[in-house]
């Protein structure tokens, strides 16, 4: 499970500006957390929901520890820019590279909410599982999606 | 407005893909069939989630470090966490947490006395002082280990092989049950870690369906347990006993299942039969 499931949530962590090794830290705290959770006996329903909203409220409070952090906080932003929106030199620049860019800006323009829609749908999601992992409903999900997608295209062909 | 009534909304057409509600799925399919706007406002939204998907990964995955570091760091924590974890009869947590001192002494002793207790009813319970006997430690203590199942099928106990449906214990899981039944180290090599439900009756991989059984029991032994097994997979997918009667004979008292069900034919001719295999 570790081995299907570690890239996917680290992706998930560090597409919100996490730092790469603070991202695995999280994931290292949802893999021992998922230990504790089984040992207990608790409920195996769901678990990939589980392990996402476990990944998700640990990646926010890291976000807002290191904004919390003035002199971390611009580095690890110039960090995050460089590694998320990685702008090719005019001469390099190609046109799917510059589509990417234009996806990816519209996505981090996004409310949190419709990014973590949007992200956990990527790595395969199903919506019922996004809407456990973030509290929300099978409805508020659908919506957050088609209203992200709509963006989306809209970028995209204009 | 009219023709925009006619047609189903993004989040229909999301949904639907997703494979909610079955009838929501037929209706959408129906009109994905008549619409040819509304197929491709699908096939739109479907190619920007990939695209993005793939963008992600692209800008990402470079950046991410080897799985096989973090694989490693994980199961030495585990480990820590397996060892550190406050069990029933620590010693730091009644004198250093909740009881300090000679009334902490005193606690622990009669905790032991009490387990003690406890233990010799469990086994006398069953009827056959196991506790004195060379079967020692043939069923399980069901304070650790009262049995677990999965959400299982009839279909799917009668058709899936044992292997597609059993995996291998794992030395961390082995060492786990070794630590809840106190047994030493050294010892371990005298046990196999056995389900109490086999899988091939629905039973869980958890812990609570793991125990230690001994290799040297001379008659309540892993082969009899096999028989058991067999015998009692047969019944239920021969439609002569319930599964969920079965998962809770094997769970209660195994050996109690084993007389009531096994008919007295001698154990060598039904090891011969054995096509369940166990693992360790």
């Amino acid at each position: 499970m570790f081995d299907q499931y570690r890239d996917p949530l680290l992706r998930y962590s560090v597409s919100f500006g996490v730092p790469v090794p603070d991202g695995e830290e999280i994931v290292q705290e949802v893999f021992l957390s998922l230990f504790r959770h089984l040992q207990l006996g608790r409920s195996r329903q769901n678990l990939r929901g589980w392990i996402f909203r476990v990944a998700h409220n640990l990646t926010l409070k890291q976000r807002y520890a290191n904004k919390r952090l003035p002199a971390a906080t611009q580095e690890d932003a110039d960090i995050a820019a460089q590694r998320t929106d990685p702008r090719p030199n005019p001469e390099d620049a190609c046109s799917d590279a510059q589509r990417q860019q234009r996806l990816l800006a519209v996505v981090r323009a996004l409310p949190d909410v419709d990014q973590s829609c949007l992200r956990m749908r990527a790595e395969g999601l199903h919506y019922r599982e996004i809407a456990g992992a973030l509290g929300i409903s099978l409805g508020s999900v659908s919506m957050s999606i088609a209203r992200s997608l709509g963006k989306l295209i809209r970028a995209d062909q204009g | 407005m009219q023709d925009h009534e006619q047609h189903v909304s993004d989040e229909e057409l999301l949904l639907a893909a997703d494979g909610e509600t079955k009838v929501l799925a037929q209706r959408v399919q129906a009109h994905l069939e008549a619409c040819a706007r509304c197929r491709t406002r699908a096939a739109e939204m479907e190619s920007i989630l990939i695209d993005l998907a793939q963008t992600e990964r692209s800008s990402l995955d470079a950046e991410l470090p080897p799985v096989a570091g973090a694989r490693a760091m994980l199961r030495v924590r585990m480990a820590e966490l397996s060892i550190d974890r406050p069990g029933f009869f620590s010693w730091g947590r009644i004198s250093g947490g909740l009881l300090p001192g000679v009334l902490g002494a005193a606690t622990l002793a009669a905790v032991i006395v009490l387990v003690g207790v406890m233990v010799v009813r469990h086994f006398t319970a069953t009827g056959a002082s196991l506790l004195l006997s060379p079967d020692y430690g043939v069923l399980p203590n069901h304070m650790f280990t009262p049995g677990a199942a999965r959400q299982a099928s009839l279909a799917e106990v009668c058709t899936l092989s044992h292997e597609e449906v059993v995996t291998k214990v794992s030395p961390i899981e082995r060492q786990k049950v070794f630590a809840e039944y106190g047994i030493p180290s050294a010892q371990s090599d005298r046990y196999e870690v056995d389900y109490l439900i086999t899988p091939g009756l629905g039973g869980d991989d958890d812990i609570r369906n793991l125990w230690p059984e001994p290799y040297n029991a001379e008659m309540w032994n892993a082969h009899r347990k096999d028989v058991l097994e067999e015998r009692l997979h047969e019944m239920v997918c021969s439609h002569h006993l319930d599964l969920s009667v079965a998962q809770e004979a094997i769970a209660t008292n195994w050996i109690a299942a084993y007389e009531k069900y096994v008919p007295a034919t001698p154990p060598q001719d039904r090891d011969a039969k054995l096509t369940f295999q166990r693992r360790s």
